[in-house]
């Protein structure tokens, strides 16, 4: 790994990574203001939407602090951020200038996986630790435990959203027409879960969408058991996807 | 691997999809030699710079440096070479000291164990360089003009003070009180021994640095010699302008002769018939006659326009 190319990464993406950490902030501003609001909006909103949405239990506090927003706000920061540390600095051939510079393939690839799964933990951090002071000082009553397994699965979730993506980045990098493809594969993912709650025929579509494999309102009320094994899941997918993609960017041609 | 040779290349092959690439390439760029390679775009100079570079691997062959394979070894390679490439592309954000100073960081971080290079020592030629090429580098890259991103690559590319230079096209950008400097900058490190490798339209750049030039076409390497045999086999051109020349004229077979106007022409004449030729023209009245000897970009366009059979490289005699 490069320490100083890590210390660039974080500097370079520096006002994208803050800009998306006040969007979560504002999220959780308003339903902290919004609370009861937007619970009984949802309710209205019928059951389809509420499933869509996988807000089944919004009437659960705990549920509705690790909403579908931070999710659709973490994945797109962490799209953004794979398409500038791969794809970009390969298309437009700035990459060539850091390989000049002595600095491996490898080390370039690990480098940047250490660099997102750094940015994985500031934002868990930040959304257990902001959360949890949201619930003390509501008073509301919650289970620190189901609510740091929900955060940590959802992060999880992203995590392994960003390494398929981190996977495209890599086989995709230098074919220029293959952008949009990078940027919508995610987003589908994200639709195949939304699209699952829609009727019982399209359930399995859950399990093709990553983000499916848990629902993190069934976590927050404890209702889900099977926390620890979806988390290994993720935990190996992350895993196996990040070899294979620093073993396939070593021998990858760039068009440089 | 040759005695001396710094750049090796054996066998080369790499195919795109569409067919294009490189087709048995051979060569070698000795220690302290520059070479000029020379062909149009889409001949297969940039793949074989991407090859030397270590960002593409051949289908087969052998590419090395100082016996280092360019693909597996990129990284070490990396610490001997310098790329200057013609339209750079720089990282996001950054300034140009910024870059730079980046640059020098990654180099100790990456190289300082196993080598001697100083951080200190880094930055002192890198403040050299800049005033040399009269850069401000505390501008943001992204603000810069073409020519201010060209000298920051320039000076990224030489400020490690590499041994082997690989330029592809170095001078784009720059203007031509610049390009007449990197030339000079050139012409010092080839004095100091160092390997470079020249890829660029700028015939005369070309010309006034390397002393082997390879040209390539659709992607086989066509000629390669050295400047100077290249020049002398070719034919002397003289323009000579006598009354009546064009009607009277009754050259040797040896020589090509293109009517320029009513009393001028222009002569084509081998090395070997100069002093023949000389003869013949005592037989007109001559107003005037001026001789210039084939440009390198006059030969390259005889291989693109015609082949290495071109009346302007054999000698082979005709009217026009």
């Amino acid at each position: 790994m490069s320490f100083v190319l890590l210390k660039k990464m974080f500097k370079q993406n520096a006002v994208l990574f803050w800009a998306f950490v006040a969007g979560i902030v504002l999220y959780y501003g308003l339903v902290v203001l919004m609370y009861p609001v937007i619970a009984d909006m949802m309710e209205d909103m019928g059951g389809i939407w509420a499933e869509m949405f996988s807000v089944g239990r919004i009437d659960e506090f705990a549920a509705s602090m690790l909403g579908e927003i931070v999710w659709m706000i973490g994945l797109i920061l962490f799209i953004m951020l794979v398409f500038r540390l791969i794809y970009k600095s390969v298309d437009s051939g700035s990459l060539s200038m850091q390989l000049m510079a002595g600095i491996s393939r490898k080390k370039y690839i690990v480098t940047s996986c250490v660099y997102l799964l750094l940015n994985l933990f500031i934002i868990f951090a930040l959304v257990l630790g902001v959360g949890v002071l949201i619930f003390v000082a509501l008073g509301e009553d919650f289970s620190f435990a189901n609510y740091l397994n929900n955060v940590s699965l959802a992060i999880l979730a992203l995590g392994a959203v960003t390494a398929i993506s981190f996977f495209l980045g890599v086989i995709l990098a230098g074919k220029k027409a293959a952008a949009g493809l990078l940027i919508a594969i995610p987003i589908v993912l994200y639709m195949l879960l939304m699209a699952s709650g829609i009727h019982s025929s399209l359930e399995f579509l859950r399990w093709v969408s990553v983000f499916g494999w848990f629902v993190p309102a069934e976590i927050a009320v404890g209702s889900f058991e099977l926390w620890w094994l979806v988390m290994i899941g993720y935990m190996l997918l992350i895993a196996v996807v990040g070899i294979v993609s620093t073993l396939i960017f070593r021998k990858k041609n760039l068009s440089l | 691997m040759s005695k001396t040779a710094v750049i090796e290349i054996r066998n080369l092959n790499f195919s795109y999809p569409n067919g294009k690439g490189v087709f048995d390439i051979n060569f070698d760029v000795r220690k302290g030699q520059v070479v000029g390679f020379l062909g149009p775009n889409g001949a297969g100079k940039t793949t074989t710079i991407r090859c030397i570079l270590g960002f593409m691997k051949g289908t087969t062959g052998d590419v090395t440096i100082d016996g280092l394979d360019c693909f597996k070894d990129a990284p070490r390679i990396a610490h001997k070479v310098g790329y200057i490439a013609g339209e750079p592309a720089f990282p996001s954000g950054m300034s140009g000291i910024e870059f730079l100073n980046f640059l020098i960081n990654v180099r100790v971080e990456q190289q300082g164990k196993e080598s001697s290079l100083d951080k200190k020592a880094l930055q002192e030629r890198m403040e050299n360089l800049v005033k040399y090429f009269e850069l401000d580098p505390r501008s943001k890259i992204k603000s810069m003009s073409k020519g201010m991103k060209q000298k920051t690559a320039i000076i990224a590319a030489c400020m490690h003070d590499p041994d082997v230079y690989i330029l592809d096209e170095p001078s784009s950008g720059l203007d031509p009180l610049m390009q007449a400097k990197l030339v000079e900058f050139m012409q010092n490190e080839k004095a100091r021994g160092k390997t470079i490798m020249i890829s660029s339209h700028i015939f005369e750049e070309v010309e006034r640095m390397a002393d082997r030039i390879l040209i390539i076409k659709d992607g086989r390497i066509v000629k390669e010699d050295n400047v100077k045999n290249l020049k002398n086999s070719q034919r002397k051109i003289f323009n000579v302008m006598a009354p009546g020349i064009v009607k009277k004229i009754k050259m040797s077979k040896d020589f090509d002769v293109n009517v320029v106007s009513g009393d001028e022409v222009e002569i084509l004449v081998p090395i070997d018939k100069v002093n023949m030729f000389i003869k013949e023209l005592a037989k007109f009245d001559i107003q005037d006659v001026t001789q210039r000897t084939i440009s390198l970009e006059e030969i390259f366009m005889q291989f693109y326009e015609s082949g290495e059979k071109s009346p302007l490289l054999t000698g082979k005699g005709g009217v026009s």
